[in-house]
């Protein structure tokens, strides 16, 4: 059977943040329906915030910050590992989107004057604005989209990318709700799938209990590699404090300025680190299996009026569940503290730094694919940074569109379509097969038992084994309809992460950001060796390789000072975090 | 080599050729639909999940979780305009 | 999904089953457009149903013509709790010339949440054509609505609004006069307020001392000095917190020996913002007192004190 064929000028894959910004401004330029929106859910509801969000944790406002300042932030949270450039093109052009969202109708807190109400959190700058009406962020998002002419394909699961002799010329997925595979041809492809979020298991067992929307399931990063681009970071995991059980952020960026603690069982605040980083996370894990622990979020010494402003931010925007999880616990904030705990793990460069290797304008490593969002590698990019390189990936990818030539080997391209629904499909021969989600609970329980950090290579090596028995196991797992054969798709990606991190952790032998990549039989930076990049990607004999990239020049220099403060801390809270069975 | 051990050589290389058997196991899932309120022919929340676990109960023909997979995020119990809704929070996390 | 047209729409708008009418609106939902726009105002204004009218103002809202303003101004007011929330939220989307004349006109309106809101719906256009019709509502006699016209009279930054601010401060509602604090910080220089603002210091509500304390650590004025110091002895931690942020801004040398006490304060972040404020002053006298608080149990106070005893350490004694 042929496989449909759908042409456009461009493709965009996800439609969250970077997936929105990323269509609505390649429509600009084009004429209606030449850009086409793949979501595997539907836009209005798609993506890490799909009940909106409560603040933007990195606005870069005149008069609060600089962008100088915001990229030597980041250099130093991520241990000097950044592409600066990059950083830097977010930094500089965050208010221009920020003043966007404004015109948008997007509600930021204001000052009684107008003004933004920027908060500081961070050590230097000031980069909190909070949104506590950021419920409606999805409908003014959906609104835009549809006002600029887009295509939208809602419920289409786009599974790889099609590649003419190396460039990007489009993708092939499924329609979730037919089961129909129909590819979508266009000279640029720009992914915006989200982060890996459903690659460790959650404490609770339950597979959907995950920090990140479990929709993002690293469908991105899987279709980068397969097309032949560089990842990098992969083994700067992402690890989140969470309250223990729900799973849900306990979001300091919005007690904090409204005066919440993260304290200790003593009800003491202990956390050393001035900012959000895998150092921060390394001494909130060291107190946790200290005696000293549990974590808590305490909010008992807040005011009653003070309360119930945080309880209508939490309660209504991003994860507003929260709510009757404590009511069903019997727990009030005035009352009770709130156990915390360390999330599963997972790859997103929203919060930490793993992602598609990508240049300050969004290109990835492959012409034609673009990356923008907790997909590529802009560290600690966040909301405001997936919004602002979905835009900079579609001025770049409409620029480069105008140049080239449309693929002419179609008959190639037809074949690739063609293996793609083959394999897409092959679960449906299955019926009786092993059931998806067993499939998954055994993948991502294996990651915790042998990816969790601390890490070690005894540890990572066995997993890896288990990994790639499980490319065969991959085999026996079956579908009855199109929604298990997107889970049966989506257990292919996990595998593929759950591979990459223990491939890429494996090499870079050395410990670094702190709680991410902690190697207990390499417990010191060694920057010498390791002061680079550690990037991956699939080779022309389909095998993974491991390379070394060194960091370019910082474009913001750093004084000997600043780049040490990251060195400092690691050691402070090294010698202040000795626990038994933990070897610093 | 025992009978014992006998018996695990070949048992082994049996498991690898028996095929696969089923068995149905219940879920209590999070997502309950008001079957009073719920308007047939809607699909507002059928649409709006993020992770499409609900869907039309042949039976009924109103909405209902199919699959287990809830992400409790509450987009279908907001999205509602019937209020026709509740979400509890899964049973393993609550 | 059946695609309707607007004739259709209308047509299964004048069902008489209410169901029927519900899902009229749902299925068009998505490709609503200017067509529909006035069998829409009819159903906000007029469906018995009122999830139909729910329905319709949202539509109503996606669209975001203004002439839909007068059906979502009344809206305001239905009897519904779900249509006015509907209606809350889309009043909100509205631009214009023709948005600002709608709006000014409700906010006359008898119903005081649609007086409310209107001045919210006000509030992102900053216009000052609506600038007398604001000022008219900061005397309204439901509160709700003079604290939603403090913050969109302060958008539109006229110092002009100064003295009706003012007024404020002695407003019987704590929530009116902790708002004209902020505005008036923020859009008129501190000759204008200082004083006034600093005799609220000592109102019943302790947000309003919070908020009092805040200002006044950007207004520049030695006179704030001894009222800010009164208020280290506050019953609210909060407050305390502010003042002493508030002294430290004001380079006020006098308050340190009432800033040493605070060292032991129960509250860890008022211990911890005296340190800071402390160091920042280069107060010689806290060295003792800094000292002991590297064995404070929070990890915040034991940074502050430090950076605190580091300044010490560069500046000259006090």
């Amino acid at each position: 059977m042929a496989v449909p064929v759908t042409q456009a000028d461009v493709v965009v894959v996800g439609g969250g943040s970077a997936g929105a910004t990323a269509a609505i401004r390649a429509q600009q330029d084009l004429p209606p329906g030449r850009v086409v929106l793949l979501e595997k859910a539907h836009v209005k509801r798609s993506g890490a915030i799909a009940i909106g969000m409560d603040g933007l944790n990195n606005a870069i406002v005149p008069g609060h910050a600089t962008p100088e300042q915001y990229v030597k932030e980041i250099t130093t949270a991520n241990d000097g590992i950044v592409n600066q450039r990059a950083v830097l093109a977010y930094a500089s052009r965050s208010f221009e989107m920020l003043q966007q969202l404004d015109r948008w109708g997007v509600k930021f807190q204001k000052t009684e004057s107008g003004d933004f109400d920027v908060k500081k959190v961070h050590h230097q700058g000031r980069y909190v604005l909070p949104m506590p009406e950021g419920y409606d962020l999805k409908k003014i998002l959906t609104r835009l989209i549809k006002r600029a002419g887009v295509q939208v394909r809602n419920r289409f699961a786009a599974t790889r990318v099609l590649v003419d002799r190396g460039r990007a010329a489009g993708v092939v997925g499924v329609d979730v709700r037919t089961g129909e595979v129909s590819a979508i041809r266009a000279k640029a492809v720009i992914l915006c799938s989200g982060a890996s979020g459903r690659l460790g298991l959650p404490a609770s067992g339950y597979l959907y209990g995950t920090y990140e929307n479990p929709s993002n399931a690293g469908d991105g990063y899987s279709m980068a590699y397969h097309a032949g681009a560089e990842l990098t970071g992969i083994e700067c995991f992402q690890i989140n404090p969470l309250i223990k059980d729900y799973n849900g952020p306990a979001c300091a960026y919005v007690t904090g300025p409204l005066g919440g603690h993260t304290v200790n069982a003593r009800g003491d605040r202990f956390i050393q680190s001035d900012y959000w980083s895998g150092q921060m996370m390394l001494e909130f894990y060291r107190e946790l299996h200290s005696s000293n622990g549990p974590v808590y979020l305490k909010l008992t010494h807040l005011a009653p009026e003070t309360l119930g402003e945080i309880e209508r931010i939490l309660h209504r925007t991003e994860r507003p569940s929260r709510g009757r999880f404590h009511l069903g616990r019997g727990h009030a904030y005035a009352e009770d503290s709130v156990e915390m705990h360390i999330s599963e793990i997972g790859l997103c460069s929203g919060h930490s730094a793993s992602g598609v290797w990508v240049n300050e304008r969004g290109e990835t490593t492959v012409p034609g694919l673009y990356a923008a969002g907790d997909m590529a590698c802009v560290p600690h990019n966040y909301l405001l940074g997936a919004l602002t390189y979905g835009h900079i990936c579609a001025e770049n990818a409409l620029g480069y569109a105008s140049r080239v030539e449309a693929p002419t080997d179609e008959a190639d391209l037809e074949d690739q379509a063609a293996t793609e629904q083959s394999r897409i499909l092959a679960p449906l021969s299955r019926p009786r097969g092993v059931p998806h989600h067993q499939y998954e609970f055994k993948v991502r329980r294996l990651v915790n038992d042998y990816l969790q950090p601390p890490k070690t290579a005894n540890r990572m090596t066995v997993g890896l084994e288990y990994f790639q028995r499980l490319r065969h196991e991959l085999e026996e797992v079956g579908a009855n309809d199109p929604h298990e054969v997107m889970r049966v798709a989506e257990c292919g990606f996990i595998r593929d992460c759950a591979e990459m991190a223990a491939r890429a952790s494996l090499f870079r032998t050395e410990s670094r950001w702190g709680l991410y990549h902690y190697r207990l039989d390499y417990p010191e930076s060694n920057d010498a060796e390791w002061f680079v990049h550690v990037n991956l990607k699939k080779d022309r004999d389909g095998e993974m390789v491991l390379t070394k990239r060194p960091v370019e020049e910082y474009v913001v220099p750093m004084t000997r000072e600043e780049l040490a403060g990251y060195r400092r801390l690691r050691v402070h809270a090294r010698d202040n975090g000795a626990v038994e069975g933990v070897r610093p | 080599m025992s009978v014992l051990e006998d018996r695990e050589v070949a048992k082994a290389a049996q498991a690898r050729r028996v095929g696969n058997a089923q068995t149905v196991r219940v879920y209590d899932v999070p997502v309950i639909v008001d079957l009073a309120k719920c308007i047939t022919g809607c699909r507002i929340c059928i649409d709006s999940c993020p992770v499409d676990c609900l869907a039309v109960n042949p039976e009924t023909k109103k909405a209902h979780m199919r699959h287990d997979e809830c992400w409790y995020c509450l987009a279908c119990e907001i999205d509602c305009p019937k209020d026709a809704i509740t979400v509890k929070i899964p049973f393993l996390v609550r | 999904m059946a695609t309707q047209t607007t004739d259709e729409l209308r047509a299964a708008l004048s069902d008489p089953n209410a169901t029927r009418r519900q899902l009229a609106l749902i299925d068009r939902a998505d490709d609503i457009g200017v067509e529909d726009l006035s069998a829409l105002i009819a159903a906000a204004a007029g469906d018995t149903d009122p999830t139909v009218r729910r329905l319709a103002v949202g539509l109503l809202e996606e669209l975001g013509d203004a002439r839909a303003l007068p059906a979502v101004v009344s809206a305001l007011a239905d009897a519904d709790p779900g249509v006015r929330e509907a209606a809350q939220s889309a009043v909100r989307e509205f631009r214009g010339q023709g948005a600002l004349h709608a709006l000014v006109a409700a906010t006359v309106h008898e119903h005081p949440e649609v007086r409310e809101w209107a001045v919210i719906g006000l509030r992102e256009l900053r216009d000052e054509a609506a600038m007398n019709a604001l000022l008219t509502t900061l005397t309204d006699p439901v509160a709700a609505v003079r604290r939603a016209a403090v913050v969109s009279l302060a958008y539109l930054r006229n110092s002009g609004c100064a003295p009706a601010l003012l007024a404020r401060l002695e407003d019987e509602d704590a929530g009116v006069r902790r708002l004209a604090i902020a505005a008036l910080a923020r859009t008129s220089s501190p000759e204008s307020w200082a004083t006034p603002i600093a005799r609220r210091l000592s109102d019943v509500n302790w947000q309003v001392r919070a908020e009092a304390a805040q200002a006044l650590a950007d207004s520049r004025a030695p006179d704030a000095a001894d009222p800010l110091i009164r208020a280290l002895d506050d019953d609210h931690w909060q407050v305390i917190k502010a003042a002493v942020v508030a002294l430290e801004a004001l380079r006020a040398h006098e308050s340190i020996k009432h800033l040493l006490p605070l060292l032991r304060s129960p509250a860890s972040d008022v211990r911890r913002a005296a340190a800071e404020a402390l160091g920042h002053l280069g107060a010689e006298a806290a060295r003792s007192g800094l000292i002991q608080l590297a064995s404070d149990g929070d990890v915040e106070v034991r940074k502050a004190a430090s950076r605190a005893l580091d300044q010490l350490g560069k500046a000259q004694p006090v």
